[in-house]
């Protein structure tokens, strides 16, 4: 009878579980939906911001943030990672990339960390950690603005000559790839070259130049916050589908073995009274 | 020039306003610009202030943070960090 009990209590404890990951599984989904809203809001204005550049940003220019410095040897990696745990190989498929990717690198590194995770991991990949940055789990324009202002016054202050974002990239809910993308010194997006000869500008080219270059590290910060942040909603999401798939099946299981116990008690106790009564009366005769 | 012309203002955070209008006031350093349709193309700073457009006679009001105003082929975009309908 004991293993009865066992049984019973293995599966309240796994049906337990399986209410942890459901539940889990769609606080993740709500997530995912808000960041791919956001995202979606974020890419019409970052979109547009980019054509702009790419008209204006055409040919040379004084602006610091798109002329390289002289010399390229400090790297700055912006490692975003998620703010939890229990999604996947989503944070240690990244760390994995960003240890093979300065493994052949080799110039000299360190790191901004953005996200909550890993603070025992990260180091052992071996770049020291200047700074981390909480990040919410919909990153705001006023998130990604203080980190963006803290990496444009390491560029600018010449403690890194390049500054590269590594993350997730998002490519569907069930697949997201370990990533970079360099930030600084910036590259105007290709575009369709518009003729500017004829164009109005106010007060000045160069002082545009500025104010664009600023909203598109602006932007491009908040894009790869956002994106990172939908891949790792996503992953949770998977991760916790799979968990309560699993759990499903082990109660099925477990069910199974719990019926088979009753019956077996059941076909035991039978046979003892059968027993019993048989033993009775062949005395009484 | 009376069937106006397409405004939008877009933040990182959504988009504030994506209508036709007929006039558009900007704030920028220098004073406020009034752009009507068939404008030159230009493009300029937007300093925080309200942005004032009318549409059917009727005037909106934008609150806008610093930002840069695009105008060309008949269309107007207000690229700005922060904005609120007012």
């Amino acid at each position: 009878m004991a293993n009865l009990r066992a049984i019973r209590s293995r599966i309240k404890s796994v049906q337990n579980t399986q209410q942890i990951t459901k539940s889990m599984k769609m606080v993740a989904a709500a997530k995912l939906r808000r960041t791919q809203t956001a995202f979606s809001a974020l890419r019409s204005f970052a979109d547009k911001s980019g054509e702009i550049l790419s008209q204006v940003g055409a040919g040379a220019s004084e602006n610091p943030y798109l002329n390289a410095h002289a010399q390229r040897d400090r790297v700055c990696y912006v490692l975003i990672v998620g703010n939890r745990g229990l999604c996947g190989t989503y944070n240690t498929a990244l760390l994995r990339y960003l240890e093979d990717r300065q493994k052949k690198d080799g110039r000299e590194a360190f790191l901004v960390v953005a996200g909550r995770w890993g603070k025992d991991m990260i180091p052992t990949v071996g770049i020291p950690i200047r700074r981390s940055f909480e990040i919410s789990d919909t990153p705001s324009s006023a998130e990604a603005r203080e980190l963006t202002d803290y990496l444009r016054q390491l560029y600018r202050g010449g403690e890194a000559d390049e500054i590269v974002l590594v993350f997730e990239q998002f490519k569907s809910v069930l697949s997201q790839t370990p990533g970079c993308k360099t930030l600084l010194p910036l590259t105007p997006p290709e575009g369709g070259v518009i003729d500017s000869s004829n164009m109005i500008f106010e007060p000045d080219r160069d002082s545009l130049l500025d104010a664009l270059v600023e909203m598109y590290l602006d932007n491009s910060v908040h894009a790869a916050l956002l994106e990172a942040r939908t891949g790792e909603h996503s992953a949770r999401m998977t991760a916790m589908t799979s968990a309560s798939d699993n759990t499903e099946e082990l109660i099925g299981e477990l069910t199974l073995e719990l019926n088979h116990a009753r019956q077996a008690a059941i076909t035991t106790e039978i046979s003892e009274i059968v027993g019993g009564a048989s033993a009775l009366s062949s005395k009484q005769h | 020039m009376a069937e106006g012309f397409h405004l939008s203002v877009l933040t990182g955070d959504g988009t504030i306003f994506d209508d036709r209008v007929d006039y558009v006031n900007l704030p920028t350093g220098y004073g406020s610009v009034g752009i009507l349709a068939g404008h030159a193309p230009m493009l300029c700073a937007v300093d925080k202030g309200i942005l004032r457009c009318t549409k059917e006679g009727e005037t909106l009001r934008i609150r806008v943070s610093s930002g840069i105003a695009n105008v060309g082929n008949n269309e107007v975009t207000v690229l700005v960090s922060d904005g609120k309908m007012e």
